[in-house]
């Protein structure tokens, strides 16, 4: 079930590329159900021009159980481990649906990216702290300065 | 004061409670979908409970003889639509109506197209509902459709297919409509609900849902859904919600009666839902000698055209007609609420209603 659902997928992807995703493609060719992505920093945010390398586990009952997605490049982001690359997404936990995808799932994350995440719930407490102080130029300087010395030009 | 003890406990300890409680899943047994069995049994396991609903369940058997369990894992009420959906069809007894099912669900892709769903991941879901609906057909002209549908609702992952198939139309078709369902949703868009209640493997059927599942998957179908409420309300019977209009076209194929307990749903029956073992034999044996040979045959149904999208008699300009369109100049008979429009609206907007009913 599980490949050939991927396969579907990638077959897509490579039809009709998504403007989030750089690349996706399995980790090496025996297997299927581990994958990388590149993801693009959101254009006018402060993850602009970065580019976020992630692994996708996929497990062998998927669509029924949802990816596990991390980054592997550190991000600076509320809702994102900086060191473990773990993303705290609903989408990824409960409100999991097989109708979704890679791709979408990937754009789902993007899009964690440019809404700012939230900082009540935080993986990285550093930047959630300086958002929930309201200094918002103090946090969008952090995540260029992690975005520019980590996601650019690899 | 009474103080909760709540109020004694640290951040770290609430926190920490907290994590149990969002981690929380209740052990559930028992089959997916259950034998159906004497609702007598609902008496017994409320004999000891307090005297409203000892009242209630003690009349439930004299109406409603039968009753079947569904698994309570978070997808019993949707689980139990789809499961009364393919019983009613059996039960009407003509198998060329699981093809006309058929026609009409494949022509229902438009709407997954057009509110965004990409068909080569619904794909997958929709022909686990359209093999279903064939297995269900030819087994039925063999005599043993109960077990056919019974088994595929207890394969875990067929029927997981089945559902998301569901959950897939009846978010596409409330995002294709979002008027008629964004005054029943409170500070939150049609999107964002489907995204929250509607898709989610783990979003229990709510009521906006329901309504919108019926509209979709029951109506068109002649399909009639009620919802018998066992609560703790007033009255000495459980209440009946008859979702309205009560079908389309002025056919009617059968009805889906849920039982609700507050968050769960589970299968009633009427005597008249009921197989009648020697009559429903020498029906199936008439109609799998005369109509269905070849089931492509069916397919010079007069009114076959009708059952894709864009292609009834009228509204030819408009991608996607509504279903008053289609009645007004279609093939259907008239119905009650196209010369009322003031029945139209209040059944339209007011799914939350429980007002409606008919006896």
């Amino acid at each position: 079930m599980a490949a050939k659902r991927l396969i579907k997928e990638l077959d897509a992807y490579h039809s009709d590329p998504s403007p989030a995703v750089a690349i996706l493609q399995p980790a090496d060719d025996g297997d299927l159900l581990h994958l990388t992505a590149v993801l693009l920093g959101p254009q006018e945010t402060a993850y602009e021009g970065g580019t976020f390398t992630l692994t996708l586990a996929v497990p062998p009952n998927y669509p029924a159980a949802p990816p596990d997605i991390r980054f592997r490049t550190p991000c600076c982001h509320p809702n994102v481990n900086f060191k473990t690359g773990e993303i705290c997404l609903d989408l990824l936990k409960g409100s999991w649906t097989p109708a979704y995808g890679l791709i979408s799932t990937l754009e789902a994350v993007q899009q964690l990216l440019s809404a700012g995440g939230n900082p009540d719930s935080p993986y990285n407490l550093d930047v959630a702290r300086l958002m929930r102080e309201g200094d918002l130029v103090g946090a969008e300087a952090l995540v260029r300065f992690y975005t520019r010395l980590y996601a650019w030009g690899r | 004061m009474a103080s909760y003890p709540q109020q004694d406990m640290s951040d770290e300890q609430l926190s920490e409670f907290q994590k149990l409680s969002n981690e929380y899943v209740p052990e559930v047994t028992g089959p997916l979908v259950g034998e159906r069995q004497s609702s007598t049994a609902i008496v017994a396991e409320y004999a000891s409970a307090d005297p409203v609903f000892q009242a209630k369940t003690e009349a439930l058997p004299q109406k409603y003889s039968h009753y079947r369990t569904v698994r309570g894992d978070g997808s019993c009420g949707w689980r139990a639509v789809a499961f009364g959906y393919f019983e009613a069809l059996i039960h009407h007894g003509d198998p060329s109506r699981f093809l006309e099912e058929e026609t009409r669900l494949r022509s229902s892709s438009n709407i997954l197209n057009m509110a965004g769903f990409d068909p080569f991941i619904y794909e997958d879901f929709a022909d686990a509902m359209f093999d279903l609906l064939r297995d269900v057909a030819s087994a039925m002209q063999a005599g043993h459709a109960e077990q056919t549908l019974l088994a595929a609702f207890n394969d875990e992952s067929n029927q997981a297919s089945i559902l998301t198939y569901l959950k897939t139309l009846t978010a596409a078709w409330m995002k294709t409509r979002p008027q008629d369902y964004a005054p029943w949703l409170l500070e939150q868009t049609v999107e964002e609900y489907c995204n929250a209640s509607v898709m989610p493997t783990s979003a229990e059927i709510e009521n906006v849902g329901l309504s919108a599942l019926k509209d979709t998957f029951l109506s068109p179908a002649g399909i009639t859904l009620e919802v018998l409420y066992l609560d703790r309300s007033e009255g000495s019977e459980v209440n009946m919600h008859r979702f309205s209009p009560v079908n389309h076209g002025g056919f009617d194929v059968g009805t889906v009666r849920l039982l609700y307990r507050p968050g769960h749903y589970d299968l009633l029956y009427k005597l008249q839902d009921l197989p009648h073992a020697a009559a429903s034999v020498s029906t199936y044996l008439q109609i799998a000698s005369q109509t269905h040979r070849e089931p492509i045959c069916a397919i010079g149904m007069p009114d076959f055209l009708t059952g894709f999208a864009g292609m009834s008699y009228v509204s030819p300009h408009q991608a996607w007609p509504g279903w008053q369109q289609q009645l007004a100049g279609g093939p259907f008979r008239p119905s009650a609420w196209e010369f009322e429009p003031d029945v139209l609206q209040a059944t339209a907007q007011s799914p939350l209603q429980t007002a409606m009913f008919r006896k």
